[in-house]
Protein backbone atom coordinates (compact mmCIF):
# COMPACT_ATOMS: atom_id res chain seq x y z
CA UNK A 1 0.00 0.00 0.00
CA UNK A 2 2.71 2.60 1.06
CA UNK A 3 4.38 1.47 -2.50
CA UNK A 4 1.18 1.85 -4.05
CA UNK A 5 1.03 5.74 -2.78
CA UNK A 6 4.60 6.61 -2.92
CA UNK A 7 4.86 5.47 -6.82
CA UNK A 8 1.45 6.42 -8.88
CA UNK A 9 -1.14 5.81 -6.41
CA UNK A 10 -1.40 9.38 -5.66
CA UNK A 11 -1.88 10.81 -9.34
CA UNK A 12 -4.67 7.93 -9.79
CA UNK A 13 -6.24 9.41 -6.32
CA UNK A 14 -5.75 12.69 -8.03
CA UNK A 15 -7.24 11.63 -11.17
CA UNK A 16 -10.15 9.93 -9.32
CA UNK A 17 -10.85 12.93 -7.61
CA UNK A 18 -10.45 15.38 -10.74
CA UNK A 19 -13.07 12.72 -12.55
CA UNK A 20 -15.47 12.96 -9.67
CA UNK A 21 -15.62 16.83 -9.92
CA UNK A 22 -15.86 16.99 -13.80
CA UNK A 23 -19.08 14.58 -13.22
CA UNK A 24 -20.84 16.51 -10.63
CA UNK A 25 -19.73 19.96 -12.61
CA UNK A 26 -20.99 18.90 -15.59
CA UNK A 27 -24.31 17.24 -13.93
CA UNK A 28 -24.82 20.89 -12.73
CA UNK A 29 -24.46 22.68 -15.37
CA UNK A 30 -26.03 21.24 -18.13
CA UNK A 31 -30.20 21.54 -18.21
CA UNK A 32 -31.24 17.98 -20.15
CA UNK A 33 -27.88 16.11 -19.76
CA UNK A 34 -24.49 16.41 -20.56
CA UNK A 35 -22.51 15.59 -23.32
CA UNK A 36 -20.74 12.24 -21.54
CA UNK A 37 -23.76 11.30 -20.11
CA UNK A 38 -25.84 11.82 -23.67
CA UNK A 39 -23.16 10.19 -25.82
CA UNK A 40 -22.95 7.15 -23.28
CA UNK A 41 -26.88 6.63 -23.50
CA UNK A 42 -26.54 6.80 -27.09
CA UNK A 43 -24.19 4.01 -27.53
CA UNK A 44 -25.97 1.98 -24.52
CA UNK A 45 -29.34 2.10 -26.09
CA UNK A 46 -29.27 -0.52 -28.92
CA UNK A 47 -28.19 -3.01 -26.41
CA UNK A 48 -30.52 -1.60 -23.91
CA UNK A 49 -33.10 -2.26 -26.42
CA UNK A 50 -31.81 -6.12 -27.34
CA UNK A 51 -31.85 -6.73 -23.82
CA UNK A 52 -35.44 -5.69 -23.30
CA UNK A 53 -36.08 -7.45 -26.35
CA UNK A 54 -34.58 -10.80 -25.20
CA UNK A 55 -35.98 -10.60 -21.23
CA UNK A 56 -39.88 -9.23 -23.12
CA UNK A 57 -39.36 -12.71 -25.41
CA UNK A 58 -38.48 -14.86 -22.10
CA UNK A 59 -40.69 -13.40 -20.27
CA UNK A 60 -43.50 -13.93 -23.42
CA UNK A 61 -43.01 -17.58 -23.03
CA UNK A 62 -43.56 -17.49 -19.07
CA UNK A 63 -46.91 -15.58 -19.65
CA UNK A 64 -48.19 -18.89 -21.96
CA UNK A 65 -47.76 -21.24 -18.64
CA UNK A 66 -50.51 -18.83 -17.20
CA UNK A 67 -53.23 -21.15 -15.41
CA UNK A 68 -56.54 -20.76 -17.65
CA UNK A 69 -58.37 -21.33 -14.59
CA UNK A 70 -57.23 -18.14 -13.49
CA UNK A 71 -57.55 -16.49 -17.07
CA UNK A 72 -61.06 -17.43 -17.20
CA UNK A 73 -61.67 -16.19 -13.20
CA UNK A 74 -60.51 -13.14 -13.77
CA UNK A 75 -62.65 -12.73 -17.57
CA UNK A 76 -65.81 -13.16 -15.37
CA UNK A 77 -64.21 -10.62 -12.80
CA UNK A 78 -63.90 -8.21 -16.55
CA UNK A 79 -67.47 -9.07 -17.70
CA UNK A 80 -69.12 -8.16 -14.55
CA UNK A 81 -66.87 -5.11 -14.14
CA UNK A 82 -67.86 -4.17 -18.35
CA UNK A 83 -71.97 -4.17 -16.91
CA UNK A 84 -71.10 -2.02 -14.50
CA UNK A 85 -69.46 0.53 -16.39
CA UNK A 86 -71.74 0.43 -19.31
CA UNK A 87 -74.42 1.60 -16.83
CA UNK A 88 -72.04 4.56 -15.64
CA UNK A 89 -71.54 5.24 -19.10
CA UNK A 90 -75.35 5.97 -19.79
CA UNK A 91 -75.56 7.62 -16.72
CA UNK A 92 -72.75 9.70 -17.91
CA UNK A 93 -73.54 10.56 -21.19
CA UNK A 94 -77.40 12.41 -19.50
CA UNK A 95 -75.28 14.12 -17.39
CA UNK A 96 -72.60 15.22 -20.26
CA UNK A 97 -75.80 16.62 -22.45
CA UNK A 98 -77.16 18.29 -19.30
CA UNK A 99 -73.65 20.35 -18.66
CA UNK A 100 -73.46 21.01 -22.13
CA UNK A 101 -76.87 23.10 -21.75
CA UNK A 102 -75.90 24.14 -18.36
CA UNK A 103 -72.33 25.66 -19.75
CA UNK A 104 -74.15 27.08 -22.88
CA UNK A 105 -76.58 29.04 -20.43
CA UNK A 106 -73.70 30.35 -18.17
CA UNK A 107 -71.49 31.32 -21.26
CA UNK A 108 -68.64 29.34 -19.44
CA UNK A 109 -65.92 27.85 -22.65
CA UNK A 110 -66.01 23.95 -23.33
CA UNK A 111 -64.15 21.79 -21.14
CA UNK A 112 -61.07 20.10 -22.84
CA UNK A 113 -58.04 17.99 -22.44
CA UNK A 114 -55.75 17.95 -25.44
CA UNK A 115 -52.85 15.96 -24.48
CA UNK A 116 -49.73 15.29 -27.48
CA UNK A 117 -48.19 11.49 -26.66
CA UNK A 118 -45.19 9.92 -27.77
CA UNK A 119 -44.94 6.26 -27.38
CA UNK A 120 -41.94 4.64 -25.86
CA UNK A 121 -40.78 0.75 -24.79
CA UNK A 122 -38.69 0.70 -21.46
CA UNK A 123 -35.59 -0.26 -22.14
CA UNK A 124 -34.07 -0.75 -19.13
CA UNK A 125 -35.52 -0.63 -15.24
CA UNK A 126 -33.33 1.02 -12.33
CA UNK A 127 -29.95 -1.10 -11.35
CA UNK A 128 -29.47 1.04 -8.37
CA UNK A 129 -31.49 -0.52 -5.39
CA UNK A 130 -31.41 3.19 -4.29
CA UNK A 131 -33.65 4.70 -6.99
CA UNK A 132 -37.32 3.58 -8.67
CA UNK A 133 -36.36 4.62 -12.19
CA UNK A 134 -36.63 3.69 -15.95
CA UNK A 135 -35.02 4.07 -19.55
CA UNK A 136 -37.28 4.57 -22.17
CA UNK A 137 -36.71 4.74 -26.06
CA UNK A 138 -37.44 8.37 -26.83
CA UNK A 139 -35.40 11.51 -26.33
CA UNK A 140 -35.19 15.09 -27.68
CA UNK A 141 -35.30 13.64 -31.11
CA UNK A 142 -38.82 13.41 -30.30
CA UNK A 143 -39.79 16.71 -28.03
CA UNK A 144 -39.36 14.58 -24.94
CA UNK A 145 -38.34 17.16 -22.35
CA UNK A 146 -37.13 17.36 -18.57
CA UNK A 147 -40.86 17.49 -16.60
CA UNK A 148 -42.79 15.44 -19.02
CA UNK A 149 -45.29 13.21 -17.19
CA UNK A 150 -45.08 9.54 -18.53
CA UNK A 151 -48.19 7.54 -18.52
CA UNK A 152 -49.64 3.51 -19.04
CA UNK A 153 -51.86 2.68 -21.73
CA UNK A 154 -54.77 3.02 -19.05
CA UNK A 155 -53.23 6.85 -18.71
CA UNK A 156 -52.34 6.21 -15.12
CA UNK A 157 -49.44 8.38 -13.86
CA UNK A 158 -45.69 6.06 -13.76
CA UNK A 159 -43.49 8.96 -13.41
CA UNK A 160 -41.53 11.85 -14.29
CA UNK A 161 -38.87 12.45 -16.89
CA UNK A 162 -35.89 13.16 -15.12
CA UNK A 163 -33.45 13.71 -17.75
CA UNK A 164 -33.17 12.91 -21.80
CA UNK A 165 -30.82 12.40 -24.23
CA UNK A 166 -31.12 12.09 -27.90
CA UNK A 167 -32.86 9.02 -28.34
CA UNK A 168 -33.42 7.92 -24.39
CA UNK A 169 -34.67 9.42 -21.59
CA UNK A 170 -34.74 8.10 -17.87
CA UNK A 171 -38.01 8.29 -15.67
CA UNK A 172 -38.21 8.88 -12.00
CA UNK A 173 -40.93 6.46 -11.19
CA UNK A 174 -44.12 8.09 -8.47
CA UNK A 175 -42.17 5.91 -6.09
CA UNK A 176 -38.73 7.24 -6.40
CA UNK A 177 -37.53 9.47 -2.95
CA UNK A 178 -36.68 12.15 -5.87
CA UNK A 179 -40.28 12.25 -7.16
CA UNK A 180 -43.05 15.03 -5.60
CA UNK A 181 -45.78 16.07 -7.13
CA UNK A 182 -48.98 18.28 -6.40
CA UNK A 183 -51.40 15.65 -6.14
CA UNK A 184 -55.73 16.05 -5.14
CA UNK A 185 -58.16 13.55 -3.47
CA UNK A 186 -60.95 12.76 -5.90
CA UNK A 187 -63.82 12.14 -3.58
CA UNK A 188 -62.80 15.25 -0.80
CA UNK A 189 -61.05 17.46 -3.44
CA UNK A 190 -58.13 17.53 -0.47
CA UNK A 191 -54.60 18.92 -1.81
CA UNK A 192 -51.63 17.43 -0.71
CA UNK A 193 -48.27 15.94 -2.03
CA UNK A 194 -47.86 12.46 -3.46
CA UNK A 195 -44.08 11.60 -2.43
CA UNK A 196 -41.54 8.50 -3.02
CA UNK A 197 -40.58 7.15 0.63
CA UNK A 198 -37.63 4.96 0.75
CA UNK A 199 -39.16 2.73 3.36
CA UNK A 200 -42.55 2.31 1.43
CA UNK A 201 -40.81 1.78 -1.80
CA UNK A 202 -39.55 -1.79 -1.06
CA UNK A 203 -43.53 -2.37 -0.38
CA UNK A 204 -44.03 -0.76 -3.76
CA UNK A 205 -46.23 2.10 -2.09
CA UNK A 206 -45.63 5.50 -2.24
CA UNK A 207 -46.64 8.50 1.08
CA UNK A 208 -49.32 10.85 0.72
CA UNK A 209 -48.25 14.38 2.49
CA UNK A 210 -48.95 17.69 3.98
CA UNK A 211 -52.58 16.42 4.59
CA UNK A 212 -54.62 18.61 6.79
CA UNK A 213 -55.21 17.71 10.62
CA UNK A 214 -59.09 17.01 9.91
CA UNK A 215 -58.26 14.77 6.94
CA UNK A 216 -61.12 12.65 6.45
CA UNK A 217 -59.44 10.27 3.78
CA UNK A 218 -60.72 6.65 4.10
CA UNK A 219 -59.28 3.80 2.24
CA UNK A 220 -59.50 3.56 -1.35
CA UNK A 221 -59.89 7.07 -2.40
CA UNK A 222 -58.32 7.89 -5.92
CA UNK A 223 -56.09 10.20 -5.64
CA UNK A 224 -55.21 12.45 -9.15
CA UNK A 225 -52.31 14.95 -10.14
CA UNK A 226 -53.57 18.70 -8.73
CA UNK A 227 -51.97 20.15 -12.23
CA UNK A 228 -51.57 23.49 -9.58
CA UNK A 229 -49.07 25.49 -10.93
CA UNK A 230 -49.07 24.30 -14.36
CA UNK A 231 -46.41 22.33 -14.14
CA UNK A 232 -48.02 18.71 -14.56
CA UNK A 233 -51.72 18.26 -16.15
CA UNK A 234 -54.29 17.94 -13.97
CA UNK A 235 -56.56 14.75 -13.14
CA UNK A 236 -54.08 12.03 -14.00
CA UNK A 237 -54.41 9.02 -11.69
CA UNK A 238 -51.47 8.40 -9.37
CA UNK A 239 -53.29 5.77 -6.84
CA UNK A 240 -55.59 5.13 -4.52
CA UNK A 241 -55.32 5.71 -0.36
CA UNK A 242 -54.44 2.37 1.22
CA UNK A 243 -54.27 3.38 4.87
CA UNK A 244 -53.98 6.53 7.04
CA UNK A 245 -51.14 6.89 9.71
CA UNK A 246 -49.34 9.59 11.78
CA UNK A 247 -46.13 10.84 11.18
CA UNK A 248 -43.63 10.28 13.66
CA UNK A 249 -43.59 13.74 15.65
CA UNK A 250 -47.31 12.60 16.41
CA UNK A 251 -48.76 15.67 15.13
CA UNK A 252 -48.89 15.15 11.31
CA UNK A 253 -50.76 12.32 9.57
CA UNK A 254 -49.63 10.76 6.01
CA UNK A 255 -51.37 8.90 3.70
CA UNK A 256 -49.89 5.72 2.25
CA UNK A 257 -50.68 5.34 -1.32
CA UNK A 258 -51.44 2.38 -3.89
CA UNK A 259 -49.67 3.13 -6.85
CA UNK A 260 -52.45 2.52 -9.66
CA UNK A 261 -49.91 0.94 -12.23
CA UNK A 262 -48.02 -1.77 -11.37
CA UNK A 263 -44.62 -0.60 -12.45
CA UNK A 264 -43.20 -4.17 -12.57
CA UNK A 265 -45.52 -5.25 -15.37
CA UNK A 266 -44.89 -2.22 -17.60
CA UNK A 267 -43.14 -3.02 -20.93
CA UNK A 268 -44.80 -0.11 -23.32
CA UNK A 269 -45.92 4.16 -21.69
CA UNK A 270 -46.64 7.04 -23.20
CA UNK A 271 -44.83 10.38 -22.60
CA UNK A 272 -47.11 14.05 -22.34
CA UNK A 273 -44.74 15.90 -24.47
CA UNK A 274 -47.46 18.69 -24.36
CA UNK A 275 -50.69 19.80 -22.79
CA UNK A 276 -53.54 21.78 -22.79
CA UNK A 277 -56.27 21.60 -20.47
CA UNK A 278 -59.30 23.89 -19.95
CA UNK A 279 -61.26 23.45 -16.68
CA UNK B 1 4.20 -9.19 -18.11
CA UNK B 2 4.72 -7.85 -21.73
CA UNK B 3 2.32 -5.21 -23.08
CA UNK B 4 0.83 -7.69 -25.27
CA UNK B 5 -0.40 -10.41 -22.79
CA UNK B 6 -0.90 -7.03 -20.08
CA UNK B 7 -3.79 -6.24 -22.99
CA UNK B 8 -5.15 -9.05 -23.57
CA UNK B 9 -5.62 -9.88 -19.65
CA UNK B 10 -7.71 -7.03 -19.59
CA UNK B 11 -9.70 -7.40 -22.62
CA UNK B 12 -10.24 -10.92 -20.90
CA UNK B 13 -11.50 -8.64 -17.72
CA UNK B 14 -13.51 -6.35 -19.68
CA UNK B 15 -15.35 -9.23 -21.48
CA UNK B 16 -16.34 -10.85 -18.31
CA UNK B 17 -17.55 -7.72 -16.73
CA UNK B 18 -19.42 -7.05 -20.01
CA UNK B 19 -20.77 -10.54 -19.42
CA UNK B 20 -21.79 -9.93 -15.18
CA UNK B 21 -23.04 -5.89 -16.62
CA UNK B 22 -25.29 -8.46 -19.21
CA UNK B 23 -26.76 -10.28 -16.24
CA UNK B 24 -27.71 -7.49 -14.09
CA UNK B 25 -29.50 -6.12 -16.73
CA UNK B 26 -31.34 -9.08 -17.61
CA UNK B 27 -31.39 -11.47 -14.59
CA UNK B 28 -30.44 -10.10 -11.44
CA UNK B 29 -32.70 -6.41 -11.73
CA UNK B 30 -35.37 -8.71 -11.73
CA UNK B 31 -34.33 -11.37 -9.04
CA UNK B 32 -36.58 -8.92 -6.20
CA UNK B 33 -36.38 -9.31 -2.35
CA UNK B 34 -39.06 -6.43 -1.09
CA UNK B 35 -38.19 -4.71 -4.29
CA UNK B 36 -34.27 -4.82 -3.39
CA UNK B 37 -31.87 -6.81 -6.13
CA UNK B 38 -28.25 -8.23 -6.19
CA UNK B 39 -25.98 -5.18 -6.96
CA UNK B 40 -22.85 -6.88 -8.81
CA UNK B 41 -20.97 -3.65 -9.39
CA UNK B 42 -19.28 -3.25 -5.99
CA UNK B 43 -18.27 -7.35 -6.24
CA UNK B 44 -16.07 -6.67 -9.76
CA UNK B 45 -14.07 -3.77 -8.34
CA UNK B 46 -13.22 -6.19 -5.13
CA UNK B 47 -12.76 -8.88 -7.30
CA UNK B 48 -9.94 -6.86 -9.42
CA UNK B 49 -8.76 -5.00 -6.90
CA UNK B 50 -7.57 -8.30 -4.86
CA UNK B 51 -6.07 -10.30 -7.35
CA UNK B 52 -4.57 -7.89 -9.91
CA UNK B 53 -1.51 -5.57 -8.81
CA UNK B 54 -2.79 -2.18 -6.92
CA UNK B 55 -2.46 0.20 -9.65
CA UNK B 56 -4.28 -1.62 -12.40
CA UNK B 57 -7.20 -2.73 -10.16
CA UNK B 58 -7.63 1.14 -9.16
CA UNK B 59 -8.04 1.91 -12.59
CA UNK B 60 -10.48 -0.71 -13.01
CA UNK B 61 -12.24 0.51 -10.29
CA UNK B 62 -11.90 4.06 -11.67
CA UNK B 63 -13.27 2.81 -15.22
CA UNK B 64 -16.13 0.71 -13.58
CA UNK B 65 -16.93 3.78 -11.37
CA UNK B 66 -17.07 6.59 -14.19
CA UNK B 67 -19.50 4.14 -16.75
CA UNK B 68 -21.24 3.63 -13.74
CA UNK B 69 -21.52 6.90 -13.35
CA UNK B 70 -22.57 7.36 -16.92
CA UNK B 71 -25.19 5.23 -17.12
CA UNK B 72 -27.12 3.85 -14.34
CA UNK B 73 -29.16 7.36 -12.72
CA UNK B 74 -27.58 7.50 -9.04
CA UNK B 75 -28.44 9.65 -5.81
CA UNK B 76 -25.06 11.71 -6.80
CA UNK B 77 -23.89 12.94 -9.97
CA UNK B 78 -20.18 11.01 -8.98
CA UNK B 79 -21.20 8.28 -6.66
CA UNK B 80 -19.66 5.49 -8.10
CA UNK B 81 -16.60 6.85 -9.44
CA UNK B 82 -15.97 7.89 -5.52
CA UNK B 83 -17.24 4.88 -3.93
CA UNK B 84 -15.64 2.52 -6.14
CA UNK B 85 -12.26 4.36 -6.02
CA UNK B 86 -11.84 4.40 -2.31
CA UNK B 87 -13.34 0.82 -2.52
CA UNK B 88 -10.43 -0.45 -4.43
CA UNK B 89 -8.37 1.46 -2.09
CA UNK B 90 -9.52 -0.75 1.23
CA UNK B 91 -9.20 -3.89 -0.88
CA UNK B 92 -5.79 -3.17 -1.70
CA UNK B 93 -5.00 -2.74 2.00
CA UNK B 94 -6.99 -5.96 2.33
CA UNK B 95 -5.35 -7.84 0.10
CA UNK B 96 -2.00 -6.88 1.25
CA UNK B 97 -2.06 -6.66 4.81
CA UNK B 98 -5.16 -8.40 6.10
CA UNK B 99 -6.27 -11.56 4.19
CA UNK B 100 -4.21 -13.75 1.79
CA UNK B 101 -5.61 -12.92 -1.88
CA UNK B 102 -8.05 -15.74 -2.56
CA UNK B 103 -11.55 -16.73 -2.08
CA UNK B 104 -12.16 -15.52 1.27
CA UNK B 105 -10.43 -12.20 0.56
CA UNK B 106 -12.70 -11.88 -2.41
CA UNK B 107 -15.56 -12.29 -0.78
CA UNK B 108 -14.66 -9.59 2.55
CA UNK B 109 -13.40 -7.51 -0.19
CA UNK B 110 -16.99 -7.72 -1.89
CA UNK B 111 -18.49 -6.91 1.22
CA UNK B 112 -16.69 -4.28 2.50
CA UNK B 113 -17.36 -2.72 -1.02
CA UNK B 114 -20.99 -3.03 -1.29
CA UNK B 115 -20.80 -1.47 2.26
CA UNK B 116 -18.98 1.00 1.33
CA UNK B 117 -21.57 1.83 -1.23
CA UNK B 118 -24.47 2.12 0.83
CA UNK B 119 -22.90 3.66 3.57
CA UNK B 120 -23.15 6.82 0.70
CA UNK B 121 -26.60 5.84 -0.64
CA UNK B 122 -27.81 5.79 2.83
CA UNK B 123 -26.09 8.82 3.95
CA UNK B 124 -26.87 11.12 1.02
CA UNK B 125 -30.40 10.09 1.26
CA UNK B 126 -31.05 10.99 4.45
CA UNK B 127 -29.74 13.92 4.26
CA UNK B 128 -30.87 15.13 1.13
CA UNK B 129 -34.60 13.47 0.96
CA UNK B 130 -34.85 12.66 4.81
CA UNK B 131 -34.59 8.82 4.25
CA UNK B 132 -35.19 7.43 7.57
CA UNK B 133 -32.00 5.33 8.76
CA UNK B 134 -33.82 2.26 9.71
CA UNK B 135 -35.75 2.02 5.86
CA UNK B 136 -32.26 2.76 4.52
CA UNK B 137 -30.33 0.08 6.69
CA UNK B 138 -32.52 -2.54 6.22
CA UNK B 139 -32.09 -2.24 2.13
CA UNK B 140 -28.59 -2.03 2.39
CA UNK B 141 -28.71 -5.27 4.33
CA UNK B 142 -30.67 -6.89 1.73
CA UNK B 143 -28.51 -5.58 -0.75
CA UNK B 144 -25.34 -6.53 1.00
CA UNK B 145 -27.06 -10.26 1.75
CA UNK B 146 -28.11 -10.71 -2.04
CA UNK B 147 -24.84 -9.05 -3.92
CA UNK B 148 -23.01 -11.23 -1.61
CA UNK B 149 -24.19 -14.21 -3.26
CA UNK B 150 -22.62 -13.33 -6.36
CA UNK B 151 -19.09 -13.28 -5.10
CA UNK B 152 -17.87 -16.49 -5.62
CA UNK B 153 -18.87 -16.52 -9.07
CA UNK B 154 -17.31 -13.14 -9.99
CA UNK B 155 -14.00 -14.57 -8.12
CA UNK B 156 -14.32 -18.01 -10.38
CA UNK B 157 -14.26 -16.19 -13.37
CA UNK B 158 -11.53 -13.55 -12.73
CA UNK B 159 -9.70 -16.12 -10.89
CA UNK B 160 -9.72 -18.03 -13.90
CA UNK B 161 -8.39 -14.90 -16.01
CA UNK B 162 -5.76 -14.31 -13.53
CA UNK B 163 -4.30 -17.80 -13.28
CA UNK B 164 -4.58 -18.04 -17.27
CA UNK B 165 -2.65 -15.06 -17.95
CA UNK B 166 -0.33 -15.18 -15.20
CA UNK B 167 0.57 -18.69 -16.85
CA UNK B 168 1.18 -17.53 -20.63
Amino acid sequence: MKNFFSKTGIWLLAAAAVIAVALCVLSAVSSNSSFLHNAAGVVTSPFRAAGSAVSGWVGGISDRFEKVEKLQEENRELRKQLSQLQETVRQGKVDSEENQRLRKLLNLSKQRRDFTFESANITERSTSNWASTMTLSKGTAQDVAVGNCVVSDEGYLVGVVSEVGLNWCTVTTVLDTDCQIGAKVFRTGEVAVAMGDLGLMAENRLKLSYLQGSSSLIGGDQVLTSGLGGYYPSGLVIGSVEELKTDDNGLTKYGVLIPQVDLNALKEVFIITSFDIVT
Amino acid sequence: MSRHDLFYKWLFYAAASLLFIALQSLVFNRILVQQTHPFVFPILVAAAASLEPPREGFIFALVLGVLCDLTIPGVWPCLYTVTFALAALLCILIAEKLIVPGFWCCIVCGAVSIALCDTFNVVILHYRCGAAYPDALTRAGLELMLSILLAPFVYLLFRRINLRTVQD
